[in-house]
């Protein structure tokens, strides 16, 4: 089984870890990822908008690549002719794969979950799982990690009743599934992430935690608790005592959360990992990530701009805005991303205007580079002693932020 | 609305190695005066461009031969435009839709008439038949949308045809789009892969980089070919893979046959 040591307890709260020993059907490398950390969010196995030599030069990455079963679950006739499972497929040479059930962005519609079976959202419409029509596609897909079968509908304002049989139905999943990898054979395995349900209320959410954490799962999944789910301070009051019932030795993962203050929130209450889809989010809307971490980072990043009230944007630029049509330096002077190194905000402010594809390609590898850079600067603060530090220059620039 | 001069002010700005006059193109499939106009409308701007080019040292002025469908009109531009004696000649006013019967015997016009010590340039082709017959019909430079466009669209060109990766014919081929084509994509990723994420912004990229690939390595095989004195044997075997059934279309063979090349029958 994947082990998980803590290599640091932070004073100002957030801890540094290792994964490492991820089961792997044919041992192919060694892969340790250091946490904090965010996996690589893709769509159909991509990164949005990149190719994968764009992938081969980004920095940081953690190691772990996110596949959901959304956007295969139509591909079954595919994976299973193809035998060698999505990684191969995808054509991921060089990092694992954790399966998750549902896209960290977009949440499946509500109200299509029911006694038996949950629904995923393909292209080309709805699918529905129980936990051995689930396992059966997870031992074609070959992930090494899998996030078990789980009912997260639980949006804000739902009833009790849902929210316990969300609860039920997830620990019922996780039983099964855990059972049936018990069962298959050792190249057929897979690492299982138990996940914690209970919608916005904490008694809920305190059952779903404790029954989670008697099973033997690798890790934990604290489903649901992205913007749709609650109110953002119920958020915040929730991790707490949810992670004080967890055992430090298992990582925990909060997909659906992103924006930089929420992640470093996060991480002081003790979550290791999340799903790096907010670059993917940014980038749909135009914009780029132009946020520091630090002072000394602010002085090097030197945020070109020939208008002095910009200096105090928050944490993206809106590239549509007119007002860079003629603003010829790279968004951020010392990225080193291909964006930075090779392009202008104005040309792509034209790209936008054209709505040409390069846009896309452009704002993602310069989006994907400073959030990767982003959760590499938060693990070095962890070691410094600086994170609270970091935590105060985020948290200003939060507040210029325009949500 | 573009006059000669602010087109010509703006490649100079812009800066390219080969620029283009602005010229007064109609519908390949207009009839009547208005071709006739255009035609003679082509040379007045032609003149007023080069006058208007402030780096004629810098910069290739190409004139764009009009005339429409009509051999007099054609002939007559061609004419007229050599007396210019720009770096460079384009054939235009085609690839609009039109027979392709009518399609060939203008290129082959325009090319007879054509100085032999310039490029020829036609315009908007294409289709891979196309590339080859026009490069056997005399011509040297080509542009289209058409490789990246129709990527756009999941189609991706092989020497046979195209493949629509849209379709679910392609649920189970794990090969690449071209087993001997050296590109990134077909390095990389099967049909059966591309066929998944064709709603994805990164497969049209994909399939883009292919069919340029495609174009390039189909031009450098005539270059090849043209180099060995094997052309001939070239454009036989090409239209063999493309009609395995030796259904050649009548345009195809007469075109052909006018530059003494026989299809295999």
């Amino acid at each position: 089984m994947m082990k998980f040591s803590v290599s640091k307890l932070s004073p100002e709260g957030g801890r540094l870890g290792v994964l490492s020993d991820i089961h792997q059907s044919t041992k192919q490398r060694d892969v340790e990822v250091l946490t904090p950390a965010c996996l690589m969010y893709t769509r159909g196995g991509s990164v949005p908008h990149l190719t994968l030599d764009m992938v081969r030069c980004l920095p940081h990455q953690s190691g772990i690549v996110e596949l959901t079963v959304s956007s295969f679950i139509e591909y079954r006739e595919t994976m299973d002719g193809f035998k060698d499972g999505l990684a191969k497929f995808v054509g991921i040479s060089n990092a694992l794969t954790y399966l998750a059930v549902q896209d960290s962005c977009k949440s499946a519609p509500a109200g299509y979950n029911d006694k038996s079976t949950v629904s995923v959202w393909a292209p080309s419409g709805r699918f529905r799982l129980n936990s051995a029509s689930f396992m059966s596609f997870q031992r074609a897909a070959k992930s090494n990690i899998t996030e078990a079968l789980c009912d997260g509908d639980t949006r804000e304002g739902c009833s009790k009743k849902r929210i316990q049989k969300a609860v039920n139905k997830t620990l019922q999943f996780l039983d099964e599934i855990l059972e049936e990898n018990l069962n298959a054979e050792t190249c057929q395995q897979t690492e299982i992430f138990g996940v914690i349900e209970g919608g916005d209320l904490l008694s809920e959410r305190l059952r779903s935690t404790k029954e989670t954490a008697k099973r033997p799962v690798a890790g934990f999944v604290l489903d649901s608790f992205g913007e749709s789910f609650m109110k953002e301070e119920t958020r915040w009051k929730l991790l707490e005592p949810i992670i004080k019932e967890l055992p430090e030795d298992k990582p925990r993962m909060l997909p659906q959360i992103g924006e930089p203050l929420d992640v470093l929130l996060a991480i002081e209450n003790g979550i290791d990992l999340f799903s790096a889809f907010y670059p993917y989010q940014i980038t749909g809307t135009g914009c780029a990530l132009v946020f520091s971490w630090s002072d000394e980072n602010k002085k090097t990043l030197n945020y070109q701009t020939n208008r002095p009230d910009d200096i105090n944007e928050g944490f993206y630029i809106d590239l549509n805005n007119k007002k860079f049509a003629e603003d010829f330096s790279p968004v951020l002077s010392d990225c080193e991303c291909y964006c930075c190194q090779h392009h202008t905000k104005a040309y792509i402010n034209h790209l936008l205007v054209t709505k040409e594809l390069m846009a896309g390609v452009l704002l993602m590898s310069h989006n994907v580079h400073h959030y990767l850079s982003y959760f590499e600067a938060i693990r070095q603060a962890i070691k410094s002693d600086t994170f609270a530090l970091m935590k105060k220059h985020i948290q200003e620039q939060h507040m210029r932020t325009d949500r | 609305m573009l006059t000669p001069e602010k087109s010509i002010e703006i490649q100079n700005s812009i800066g390219a190695d080969i620029m283009m006059q602005l010229d007064d193109v109609v519908h390949s499939l207009t009839t009547g005066p208005r071709v006739e106009e255009a035609m003679h409308r082509s040379i007045r701007w032609l003149d007023r461009c080069i006058k208007a080019n402030k780096r004629p040292d810098k910069q290739n002025l190409f004139a764009i031969v009009q005339g429409g469908l009509d051999a007099k009109l054609r002939t007559y531009c061609v004419k007229e435009m050599i007396k210019r004696d720009t770096p460079g000649y384009a054939i235009g006013g085609l690839s609009g839709g039109e027979d392709k019967d009518h399609f060939w015997r203008m290129v082959t016009l325009s090319t007879d008439h054509l100085p032999k010590g310039k490029p020829r340039y036609c315009m908007g082709v294409g289709y891979a038949i196309d590339l080859v017959m026009c490069c056997a019909l005399g011509v040297d430079m080509f542009d289209c949308v058409f490789p990246t466009r129709t990527a756009r669209f999941g189609c991706a060109l092989i020497d046979s045809g195209q493949l629509n990766l849209k379709s679910i014919t392609y649920t189970c081929d794990y090969e690449p789009i071209d087993a001997e084509c050296p590109c990134f994509t077909c390095q990389n990723h099967s049909r059966a892969y591309l066929h998944c994420i064709i709603h994805e912004a990164v497969s049209a990229q994909l399939i883009s980089i292919h069919n340029i690939s495609f174009q390039m390595r189909l031009m450098e095989r005539i270059r090849q070919s043209i180099t060995e004195d094997k052309f001939p044997e070239f454009i036989r075997s090409f239209m063999r893979t493309v009609y395995p059934k030796k259904n050649y279309p009548s345009w195809l063979t007469e075109a052909l046959e006018s530059v003494n090349v026989t299809l295999d029958t």
